[in-house]
């Protein structure tokens, strides 16, 4: 199983290449990754991309890569993720600093969402947020979603939960 | 990727979600730890996850040996390159003691290196051995592979390089 090829009025949503790769690697680099257990090296980078894309075959969903429509520029990253140990299947982002600010990941998420609402019938879908990613956690309350008290990946996630009911 | 080998006694096949818990049991393992792995489920998972992402990522990525009779999962043996290190490598790994020592691993690791240098094109193939795992480095050397220096990862670990040869009969 890979990701199908989604489309929104700027993007493309498909399934991750290995050039792919090379921004999640800056990403884990930079200290844009604090909030997500980096800074790590290339080889911890590698590993997680690794099984994010792994995903797919696993469980039938993961990361879709987010390609500008006009451009074909790689914008970042939106999945839906449940490594062993996540309580319920989790919805992440990312971007790369280029594509920060522009509602990118909104848009993907939102996508993303519909997705998997019609393709597996699920009713709700929670982000798992470390609580000071104040940037994360603002997108997901923009999106719609409300803080649940359900249990996240680690006992200190925010937990944001989306209504999938309404979207279409 | 629906490519599978054959051996005289193995099903070379992808890595798939009726593996997890056979791969989950060889990380649980006191073999395991002593090769320095975690030993914690979660994190066994997404090893295993990241295996099968890596065959999607590199378009080849390693076999699980299944037993051609029973169908039980052996151990993982083929190609590997993840980034961050340096070469293209063909590795092998038993998950139960009870499988070793009947050559089931220089079986999985020669169909292995004829797939690699033939199917995938490979003009050199090392395997990297820690220097207390004499088991595999015996293997390697059985295999017809030369020692080749060392190589240093990127986290300073230090393992020797055995350098294999393209199989007799590879153009």
């Amino acid at each position: 199983m890979i990701a199908p090829t989604l489309y929104t009025a700027r993007l493309t949503l498909r399934m991750p290449v290995l050039a792919d790769f090379a921004p999640r690697a800056a990403f884990y680099a930079s200290d844009r990754s604090i909030w997500e257990d980096g800074p790590l090296d290339r080889r911890s980078a590698w590993r997680i991309f690794a099984s994010e894309v792994g995903q797919w075959s696993l469980l039938g969903f993961g990361p879709f890569s987010l390609d500008d429509r006009s451009s074909g520029d790689y914008l970042g990253e939106v999945g839906i993720y449940q490594p062993e140990g996540y309580p319920e299947p989790e919805l992440g982002w990312f971007t790369t600093p280029e594509a920060e600010g522009k509602g990118i990941a909104q848009e993907a998420a939102r996508a993303v969402m519909i997705w998997a609402h019609k393709t597996f019938g699920w009713n709700h879908l929670d982000n798992y947020i470390d609580p000071r990613n104040a940037r994360s956690i603002a997108l997901a309350l923009r999106l719609g979603g409300q803080r649940s008290a359900a249990p996240g990946a680690d006992p200190t996630d925010v937990v944001i939960r989306h209504d999938l009911r309404g979207l279409a | 990727m629906t490519l599978c080998l054959t051996t005289a006694r193995l099903n070379l096949v992808p890595p798939a979600a009726a593996h997890v818990l056979a791969y989950q049991a060889f990380i649980a393992s006191d073999r395991a730890a002593q090769r320095g792995w975690s030993a914690l489920p979660h994190e066994a998972w997404r090893n295993f996850a990241a295996i099968l992402g890596h065959t999607v990522l590199r378009g080849f990525g390693p076999f699980v040996g299944q037993d051609r009779e029973t169908g039980r999962p052996i151990g993982i043996f083929g190609p590997w390159w993840p980034e961050g290190q340096a070469e293209r490598e063909i590795k092998w790994t038993i998950f139960d003691s009870a499988d070793e020592g009947k050559g089931l691993a220089a079986e999985a690791a020669r169909a292995c290196l004829t797939h690699a240098f033939t199917t995938l094109g490979w003009s050199t193939a090392v395997s990297y051995i820690a220097d207390d795992n004499a088991r595999s480095a015996a293997l390697a050397l059985r295999l017809g592979a030369l020692q080749d220096g060392t190589w240093t990862t990127p986290r300073g670990t230090t393992l020797r390089v055995f350098r294999h040869l393209p199989p007799k009969g590879t153009p």
